[in-house]
C-alpha cells in the first residue's frame, strides 16, 4: 500500500510538484515578510494540518467510490495493517510535499538542532494524526464534496482547542484542553521556530510528538475495519 | 467448499436475496442467472465476505469466519478499480501481493497477465487501456493469486471474443485443480459452455438448480425463426406450413415456431414471396434464457420499457 501510494503519487510528477509549490508559495512571503509570529505559525499549523486531513479523506472517499476499498476489505490482511500502510504512505507524500517549506523555515530561521528535531517531528505528527483523522471522517461521508466539508467541521474546533486563533488561556478548560491537543504543539514548534515565546519547550514537543503518533495509530487500529468496510 | 444455508439478504425496496440454500463442491463451475433484481449480485456479493446476511449462515471450508474465507476468496466486481495511475503490470501485482509475496507473486503475476492477453501492454498505464482491455485486467486482477474460490460478476460484459475464449479455458482449467467459479452473468452462450451448473434466481429465489444440459434437455426442441420482412407477407399461408408450430407478429418482425428443420426451406419461399420482401432472417435455437422463460414466464433480460 505504501509502494502503491508513493507509486500514484510519482506517476503524476506535474501534481505532485504544484502541491509542494503551493505549501512554499504560502511559507515563503510569511518569512521573507516577517509576518507576526504568532499568525505565521498559525498558518503553517493549518497549512500542515489541513494538507494531511484534507488529503486522506478525499483519497478515502474517492476510493471508495471506486470499490477500491471494498477489495482492499476483501484481502486477507488484517485491516489495521492495510490502513496502517495506506497513512503511512499518504504521510510519506504529504512529508514530501512540505519538505521544502519546513526546509525554508530552517534555513531563513535557524534554531538549536533540538528545536529543528521538534519541528520536523511536530510536522510528521500532525501529519500522521490529520491522516488519521482524515480517514476516521471520510466514514461518516458521502463523496469527496461532502468529506471535504466534514474535514473541516471537524479539524475547525480541534485548530481552536489547540491555540491557533485566540491563543490559550494559562487556565481552565481550555489550557487543559491544549494539553492534549496535538496541533497546540506543531503550533508551539512554529512559533519558537520563528523566535516567538512558546507554551512548550523542544523536549515536550517531541514527547507529544511521539505520543500523538502512538495514539493516532491505536486509533486508526481500532476503526480501521469500519474505514475498510464503510459501503 | 461453500453451503449457503437458509440465507437472506433484503433491501428496503424490498430486492436482495433469500432464503436461500445453496451448497458448491470443489471443482464446480456455477453461473447465477436472473434478470436484474434477482439476486445474483447481492448472492455474489455474500458469498465475497463483501456483506453479511441478515438471516441464516455461509460456511465457507465449513468455517463461518468471513475473515478466513478471505484468505482463498478472488472476486472480479462488474466495473474495474479505478488504478489509472499504475501499469497493468503493478496494478495486478499490487493485488496479487495482498495474497502471495516475493517472487511467487511475481511469477503469478506474468502467468496472468498472459492468459488474459496483457503482457504486451503490461508496463503501459492502466490510463491507456481501453474498455476490454480494463475488463481483462479486473479479471487479471482478481485471478492472479490463484484463489480456490473464484467470484466473477459479469464477466463476459465488454471483453472481445478472443477474452471471452480465454476466460472459458481458465475456469474449466482451474475446476481441473479442484477449485470453484461462481459467475453471476446472464450471457447465456458464456454460461452454458464454461458452466457445469446453473442457479436461476428469481425475485431473490432459486427457481432451478441444474447443470446446462439438464436445462436444455427438458426443453421441447422447438427452433425460432425471426424474419424482417419489408411489406405484409401472408402470416395464414406461413402458418399453414408443415412444420410450423406457430407465428407472431411483433413490430416489424415475424417470429415462427419450426417444429421440424425442413419447414424453413417453405417459410423463406413464402416470406419472400410478392406481398412481403425478406429483408433478414435469424434462427434461434433454444438456450437458458428459454429455460428460465418456460419456468418463470419471465425474460432473463428484461428491457427497459
Amino acid at each position: 500500500m505504501l509502494m502503491r501510494e508513493l507509486l500514484v503519487s510519482a506517476s503524476r510528477p506535474r501534481a505532485l510538484l504544484l502541491k509542494t509549490l503551493i505549501p512554499l508559495v504560502l511559507t515563503l512571503p510569511l518569512l521573507l515578510g516577517h509576518a507576526p509570529v504568532f499568525w505565521a505559525a498559525m498558518l503553517l499549523t493549518v497549512l500542515a494540518a489541513m494538507t494531511g486531513a484534507v488529503g486522506s479523506a478525499v483519497t478515502i472517499a474517492r476510493a471508495r467510490e471506486s470499490g477500491l476499498l471494498t477489495r482492499l476489505a476483501l484481502t486477507p490482511r488484517p485491516a489495521w495493517r492495510t490502513a496502517g500502510s495506506w497513512v503511512a504512505g499518504a504521510v510519506a507524500v504529504d512529508s514530501l510535499q512540505l519538505a521544502p517549506s519546513i526546509v525554508a523555515l530552517l534555513v531563513l530561521a535557524p534554531v538549536s538542532p533540538m528545536a529543528a528535531v521538534a519541528i520536523v517531528l511536530s510536522v510528521i505528527a500532525t501529519l500522521v494524526v490529520a491522516n488519521v483523522l482524515g480517514c476516521v471522517v471520510s466514514v461518516l461521508g458521502g463523496g469527496p464534496g461532502e468529506v471535504l466539508l466534514d474535514v473541516v467541521v471537524v479539524l475547525a474546533p480541534l485548530l481552536f482547542l489547540g491555540g491557533l486563533f485566540t491563543g490559550v488561556p494559562p487556565t481552565g478548560w481550555r489550557a487543559v484542553a491544549a494539553l492534549v491537543d496535538p496541533f497546540s504543539y506543531v503550533h508551539a514548534a512554529f512559533i519558537t521556530s520563528l523566535g516567538g515565546a512558546a507554551s512548550y519547550d523542544a523536549v515536550a514537543v517531541i514527547s507529544a510528538g511521539l505520543i500523538t503518533i502512538a495514539a493516532s495509530g491505536m486509533l486508526l487500529a481500532v476503526l480501521a475495519r469500519r474505514v475498510l468496510e464503510r459501503a | 467448499m461453500i453451503d449457503v444455508r437458509d440465507v437472506r439478504r433484503r433491501f428496503r425496496n424490498a430486492r436482495g436475496v433469500g432464503p436461500v440454500d445453496l451448497r458448491i463442491e470443489s471443482g464446480e463451475r456455477v453461473v447465477l442467472m436472473g434478470p436484474n433484481g434477482a439476486g445474483k449480485t447481492t448472492l455474489l456479493r455474500l458469498l465475497a465476505t463483501v456483506d453479511r446476511a441478515s438471516q441464516g449462515e455461509i460456511l465457507w471450508d465449513g468455517n463461518a469466519s468471513r475473515t478466513a474465507a478471505r484468505r482463498f476468496v478472488g472476486v472480479a466486481p462488474d466495473r474495474a478499480v479505478e488504478e489509472s495511475a499504475l501499469t497493468g503490470r503493478q496494478a495486478t501485482h499490487f493485488w496479487c501481493s495482498q495474497w502471495v509475496g516475493g517472487q511467487r507473486a511475481a511469477s503469478l503475476v506474468e502467468e496472468a497477465l498472459e492468459i488474459f492477453g496483457l503482457l504486451g501492454v503490461a508496463d503501459e498505464p492502466v490510463a491507456t487501456y481501453s474498455f476490454g482491455m480494463s475488463r481483462r485486467l479486473a479479471l487479471t486482477q482478481a485471478l492472479a493469486h490463484q484463489p480456490r474460490l473464484a467470484l466473477l460478476d459479469e464477466p463476459t460484459a465488454g471483453l472481445d471474443p478472443e477474452g471471452v475464449r480465454a476466460l472459458h479455458d481458465f475456469i474449466v482449467t482451474r475446476a481441473r485443480n479442484g477449485w470453484v467459479t461462481v459467475v453471476a452473468s446472464n450471457d447465456c452462450g458464456f454460461a452454458g459452455a464454461a458452466c457445469d451448473r446453473v442457479v436461476f434466481l428469481h425475485e431473490g429465489h432459486v427457481v432451478r438448480d441444474a447443470s446446462p444440459a439438464t436445462l436444455l434437455g427438458e426443453l421441447a426442441p422447438v427452433r425460432r425463426a425471426e424474419l424482417k420482412v419489408f411489406g405484409d407477407p401472408d402470416l395464414a399461408a406461413l402458418a399453414a406450413i408443415p412444420g410450423v408450430g406457430g407465428v407472431e407478429r411483433h413490430n416489424g418482425s415475424i417470429s415462427i415456431e419450426l417444429l421440424t428443420d425442413t419447414a424453413l426451406g417453405s417459410v423463406v419461399a413464402v416470406a419472400d414471396a410478392p406481398g412481403g420482401r425478406m429483408r433478414a432472417l435469424t434462427l434461434h435455437t433454444p438456450d437458458l434464457s428459454d429455460c428460465f422463460r418456460s419456468l418463470t414466464g419471465h425474460e432473463l433480460i428484461e428491457l427497459p420499457r
